[in-house]
């Protein structure tokens, strides 16, 4: 090293040193104390809406509040934060929040305090072909933050020399296409989301999404049945997404379904021609097959989980729910639960499923599962939920079983309740319930309200729900493919 | 640490249901007892780096509150707990990050105190204070990072390529881009002062 260098390196460090304070403000320890000991799970109704304490997340979402407000032209001169303990007042806020969450529509107007109607924000979606409108917005495991994959047509060369042909929206809604740009979204608090670069891929399929060291790595699939092959997209350090094809067998058909980051990498599973297949990855981008004697064939997979010991697995066997959990690399697999046969709670012919793993305020585990119908049964629509409680998110008790409040299409929580969102049920058409939009939240998971002023909200789909410690999203579409989101805790 | 977090700690180890399985509780033990090491020291520890980087306490503030809060979210992406450091620190830097990516929209709205940072150095010269303090707020939020974890935290650039999740050799490349600015920052200001 040069003299230079080094005086130059020297300064560097004097400056820094001199620099550096000298104490930490007490709410720092304070932040880590409300972390650890966060109280157990409210029987009243949902309660982060009016927690005493804005959290450093609530706090940011406020930043990006601003940013709206002053991207939309409104003059703000002076934000009132003269100390720390002043920016932590709820009231310090709410006139940012407001303006941000400006309703975009009428039925917003009458939404209740603390949820948020956000509407054009993302381009107008399409339905791939034979697979439908699918889960679109994410929410990202560990540093949380949320993703949204909207298939749309917008931003695809139309004609040209590729020799395109694209079928976009005719009047009765969104056709499939022969062709689309998947854009990719990205959202700390679920209102001001940021465009990233679209997939690299043509006609690509998300179907999960999970983050891990860094790394926001989703699977899917590109192309249209019968013809679709299982691919990777990575994402670090907001350059390019990233695609790499999962080695498979069958040249013609293959897909993934689920991903989940562990101690070993990154699993993910779905399948190749007929069979299933897992692939295993330390990074996301480099994929092998993986497999996995230690599972029996009749399983049925529904979701993969990593934890701190490896991956859980949550499926089925043939006539019941399981779970198996893995050590660190994957390679030895040991079945930890099997829920109630069929028929061995209530009618002969129904089944017992446990749904997604959610945590639960109390730091326990929480899974709404279904009772459903066997051929031939004659279990009521919608279909009861089950409350399966747990303390290790891998062997389940059935603690409750509750009429459900409309036709789910999903659950989430947050540090203080929980929300589910569907349809609310008018009618049966066939086997397919209709009805408006339904959001319901409950602070016990057996007692649920009806969340008033979306009423108007008619023929919409719902696609996601997704929570975190402080926010809901609620995400769905209309039959034109215009996406919107509910948003609640922001 | 204080009383009140020890506290708060020890209940939350002490109030495992005791029927929960060994997998429960081991898992509850590890993020209570990992946590135990964020104590004050490195508390500050983290505070001080968060304020380096951006060089606004109240900001830096609010980064650590964030860092340790998606930390205590995120245990499970701990894969490893004997490199918990690592991986709080690589939350914290990337809190400070994002909010540095913000920063260029959040400084239209004047704070009138944040921007203010108090300076205890004593033998630093003066000429360093005046060139380095805009040669540094000039640097990206990339290179400003690895300076500091470079010549304030004393990493090896093996250790920042580990933290930041990025090859050694973009370290080297920010490092080497950042020592540039701030060099030839000091000898305009030295040349000045002749």
């Amino acid at each position: 090293m040069t003299d230079k260098h080094a005086d130059t390196e020297r300064a560097i460090r004097d400056w820094l040193s001199a620099e550096a304070p000298v104490t930490a403000p007490a709410s720092i320890r304070k932040s880590l104390e409300n972390a650890a000991s966060r109280p157990p799970a409210s029987h009243g109704r949902l309660g982060w809406l009016s927690a005493g304490r804005v959290r450093p997340a609530f706090r940011f979402a406020a930043v990006m509040a601003l940013i709206a407000v002053v991207a939309a032209g409104a003059y703000i001169h002076q934000l009132d934060r003269t100390s720390p303990a002043a920016s932590q007042s709820p009231s310090a806020r709410p006139t940012a929040l407001e303006s941000v969450a400006s309703p975009s529509s009428s039925a917003a107007s009458s939404l209740p305090s603390g949820w948020r109607l956000k509407s054009g924000a993302f381009p107008r979606m399409v339905a791939p072909a034979y697979s439908g409108f699918g889960q679109t917005v994410f929410q990202l495991p560990g540093a949380g933050g949320l993703m949204a994959f909207v298939p749309s047509t917008d931003g695809v060369a139309r004609g040209g020399t590729s020799g395109i042909v694209l079928t976009a929206f005719g009047t009765a809604g969104p056709t499939s296409p022969a062709s689309w740009t998947t854009h990719a979204f990205s959202s700390v608090d679920g209102l001001n989301w940021k465009e990233t670069a679209a997939l690299p891929s043509d006609m690509a399929t998300v179907r999960d999404v999970t983050y891990s060291e860094g790394t926001i790595v989703a699977v899917g699939w590109t192309g249209v049945t019968p013809n679709e092959t299982a691919v990777a997209w990575t994402w670090a350090d907001l350059g390019p997404w990233r695609a790499t094809k999962l080695p498979a067998q069958d040249k013609a058909l293959s897909g993934a379904y689920d991903i989940a980051g562990g101690p070993g990498g990154f699993l993910a599973f779905g399948s190749d021609g007929s069979s299933s297949r897992f692939w295993i990855s330390p990074d996301g981008i480099k994929w092998n097959v993986f497999a996995t004697p230690d599972l029996p064939g009749e399983l049925l997979i529904d979701r993969i989980y990593g934890n701190g010991y490896g991956w859980e697995i949550v499926g089925s066997l043939q006539d019941r729910s399981a779970t198996w959990q893995s050590n660190r690399d994957g390679s030895v697999w040991t079945q930890t639960w099997t829920g109630p046969a069929m028929g061995s709670l209530g009618t002969d012919l129904e089944g017992y499923a446990l749904g997604r793993i959610l945590q639960a305020p109390d730091l326990n585990y929480v899974s709404f599962g279904g009772a459903y119908m066997a051929p031939g049964g004659n279990a009521a629509l919608p279909s009861d939920t089950l409350i399966w409680t747990s303390t290790d998110a891998l062997k389940w008790t059935e603690s409750a079983r509750v009429p459900s409040p409309g036709w789910i299409q999903g659950f989430a929580s947050t540090a203080h309740g929980y929300v589910a969102a569907g349809q609310k049920v008018v009618g049966l058409d066939g086997m397919q319930a209709y009805g408006p939009l339904g959001v319901w939240t409950s602070g016990d998971t057996t007692s649920w309200t009806s969340l008033p002023g979306i009423e108007s909200m008619q023929k919409v789909q719902v696609l996601s729900v997704v929570g975190s410690p402080y926010q809901i999203v609620v995400a769905f579409t209309d039959e034109q493919g215009n996406l919107q989101l509910l948003v609640s805790g922001t | 640490m204080g009383e009140t977090a020890l506290s708060a700690l020890r209940r939350l180890r002490g109030s495992g249901d005791n029927s929960a399985t060994a997998t429960a509780d081991t898992w509850r033990s590890d993020r209570i007892e990992a946590f135990a090491l964020l104590d004050d020291a490195r508390l500050l520890q983290s505070y001080r780096l968060a304020t380096l980087i951006l060089r606004d306490r109240y900001e830096a503030e609010d980064a650590t509150q964030e860092a340790v809060e998606k930390a205590w979210q995120a245990w499970r992406t701990l894969r490893d707990r004997d490199r918990f450091d690592a991986w709080f620190d690589r939350i914290l830097v990337n809190a400070c990050r994002n909010r540095l990516r913000h920063r260029r929209v959040i400084r239209i709205v004047p704070l009138d105190d944040a921007g203010s940072l108090e300076s205890h150095d004593s033998h630093g010269s003066t000429v360093a204070r005046l060139s380095l303090e805009p040669a540094f707020s000039g640097l990206t939020r990339d290179q400003r990072v690895v300076v500091v974890l470079r010549f304030w935290r004393d990493l090896s650039i093996e250790e920042i390529s580990e933290r930041l999740a990025i090859p050694a050799g973009t370290v080297k490349s920010r490092l080497h881009y950042a020592l540039r600015a701030l060099q030839a920052a000091l000898e305009s200001t030295r040349e000045t002062n002749r």
